[in-house]
C-alpha cells in the first residue's frame, strides 16, 4: 500500500530530480546513483513525509543532502573557496550595464549554461532552483535548509558569477577576434 | 546615474517574489530608472536563456524502471482495500503542491516576450506562412475560440509573413508575425481576461518595444525589436481593422 502509494507520488518528479541530479555532479553515472540513492532513502523515510508538507521540497533535499554528502559533492564543497561572503547583496550600482546587456546579446543559451555548470555547487544549486526548477525562495530555502535571506543572497552572487563569468568569456572573445584580424 | 536599490530587490521582482505593494512601487521607480531598468532586463535575460537549464539532461529509460522495481521489491503490506482511497486523497495535496510549484511566476508580459523570442530563435516558426491576410486569418479558424481581422499591409512598409497558434497563460492565441526591414514583430491576439491584464507599467522590461491594447472581447499586444514607433505603427494599423 504505502509502496504504490509512494510511487504514485514521487514519481512523476522523475525526469526532474534527474535532470537536478546530473546538474549537480556533472556527470550521468553520478546523477544515477544520486536519484537511486534518493528514491531509497525517501521511500525509507516516507512514515515520516509529513503530508501536506511540501513533497517536491523534500525530495529535491534529499538529493541534496545526499549529494553533498556523497564523494563528489564533499570534493565540490572542498574545491570552493569557503570565505565566500554571503552579505553583499546590497551594494548599490552606480552604472548603468546597458553595455553588458548588449555583451550577454550576443552569447548563446549554450555559453549561459556552461556557466552555470561552472559555478561554485552552493551558488548552482540555488540558482537551478530558481531559474530551472521555478521555486519560490521559500521552497529553495526549505531544500537548501537555510534562511530566506540568504537564499536572496545566494542568488545574488551567483547570478553575479554568471555574469562575470560571461563578460569575461566576451571580451576575451574579442581579444582573440582582434589578435586575428591583425 | 545613482540608484539606490539594491540587487536583492530588483531580484525579488524579477522573481515574483514582491509582494503586491512592493512590486507596484518597484515598477513606478522602474519607469524612471535607467539604472534599474537595464538591470531588470538583464535579469530577465538570464532567465530566459537558463530556463533551457530544466530539460538539459534527459533520465535514462532504464533508471525509470530500476527505481519502479526497487519501489516494488520490498515487501509491501496488505491492506489493500484502504489503498485506493489514501491515494486520491495524497494526489489531491500534490497536485495542489505541484500546481502551486509550478504556477509560472512571470507576468504575462515575459510570456509575451518568450513566444516572440521562439519565433525568433526557431528557423520554421509558422504554423502558416503566407503574406495574404486571407489564407492567414482562416487559417485560425476553429483553432482559436475566437475571430479577428488583419489589415492589409501592402504599401505600409510591413509585410505579414504567416502565424501559428500558441498558449498564452495556457490559452489559445493567435501569433502574427510581421517584417519590416530586417525586423520581425509578433502580434498576439488573445481573448481579454486571460492573465492578469498588464498595468500601468507596459512591457518595457522584456527588451523588447511593446504595446498593448484592448478591444472588446480580446486584448492585443505588439511586440519587437523594431523602433519604437515602428511599433506603434502597426499597433494602430491592427487597433484600426479590429475597431
Ligand atoms: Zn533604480
Amino acid at each position: 500500500m504505502e509502496r504504490e502509494q509512494f510511487e504514485q507520488l514521487t514519481m512523476p518528479l522523475f525526469d526532474q530530480l534527474y535532470n537536478f541530479a546530473h546538474w549537480l555532479s556533472q556527470n550521468r553515472a553520478d546523477a544515477e546513483d544520486l536519484v537511486q540513492e534518493t528514491y531509497a532513502k525517501a521511500l525509507k523515510g516516507w512514515k515520516s513525509f509529513e503530508e501536506g508538507t511540501n513533497l517536491r521540497a523534500w525530495m529535491y533535499r534529499i538529493l541534496r543532502n545526499t549529494f553533498l554528502t556523497s564523494k563528489s559533492g564533499l570534493k565540490a564543497l572542498a574545491t570552493m573557496q569557503l570565505d565566500e561572503e554571503e552579505v553583499g547583496a546590497t551594494g548599490v550600482l552606480t552604472h548603468g550595464s546597458t553595455p553588458e546587456l548588449l555583451l550577454l546579446q550576443q552569447e548563446s543559451h549554450d555559453a549561459m549554461l556552461e556557466a552555470l555548470a561552472g559555478l561554485p555547487v552552493i551558488y548552482r544549486e540555488v540558482v537551478l532552483l530558481c531559474e530551472a526548477e521555478e521555486m519560490s525562495y521559500r521552497e529553495i530555502a526549505q531544500v537548501v535548509a537555510i534562511p530566506v535571506g540568504t537564499v536572496m543572497s545566494r542568488l545574488a552572487r551567483g547570478r553575479r558569477m554568471l555574469r562575470e563569468a560571461l563578460t569575461a568569456r566576451v571580451s576575451s572573445g574579442a581579444t582573440e577576434a582582434r589578435h586575428d584580424a591583425v | 546615474m545613482q540608484c539606490e536599490m539594491t540587487e536583492t530587490a530588483r531580484a525579488a521582482y524579477v522573481d515574483g517574489e514582491s509582494s503586491g505593494p512592493d512590486a507596484a512601487a518597484f515598477e513606478l521607480h522602474l519607469a524612471t530608472c535607467p539604472v534599474c531598468a537595464a538591470q531588470v532586463a538583464l535579469l530577465l535575460r538570464m532567465k530566459r536563456e537558463m530556463r533551457a537549464a530544466r530539460g538539459r539532461y534527459a533520465a535514462p529509460a532504464a533508471l525509470r524502471s530500476t527505481i519502479r522495481r526497487q519501489i516494488a521489491a520490498d515487501t509491501g503490506k496488505p491492506a489493500r482495500w484502504l489503498w485506493p482511497v489514501l491515494a486520491t486523497a495524497c494526489l489531491v495535496v500534490l497536485a495542489a503542491v505541484l500546481t502551486v510549484g509550478f504556477e509560472p511566476r512571470q507576468g504575462v508580459w515575459n510570456e509575451v516576450a518568450d513566444l516572440h523570442a521562439s519565433a525568433l530563435a526557431s528557423t520554421n516558426p509558422y504554423d502558416v506562412v503566407s503574406s495574404d491576410r486571407h489564407t492567414v486569418k482562416p487559417w485560425f479558424q476553429g483553432k482559436i475560440p475566437f475571430s479577428f481581422n488583419i489589415p492589409e499591409l501592402g504599401g505600409t512598409g510591413y509585410a505579414l509573413l504567416g502565424g501559428r497558434m500558441v498558449y498564452l497563460k495556457q490559452e489559445p492565441a493567435a501569433q502574427l508575425i510581421v517584417g519590416m526591414g530586417q525586423h520581425r514583430i509578433s502580434v498576439l491576439i488573445v481573448r481579454a481576461g486571460v492573465g492578469a491584464d498588464p498595468a500601468m507599467f507596459g512591457g518595457g522590461h522584456t527588451g523588447f518595444h511593446t504595446e498593448s491594447w484592448r478591444e472588446g472581447e480580446l486584448r492585443f499586444y505588439v511586440v519587437g525589436d523594431a523602433e519604437e514607433d515602428a511599433i506603434r505603427r502597426l499597433a494602430e494599423l491592427i487597433r484600426k481593422a479590429n475597431s
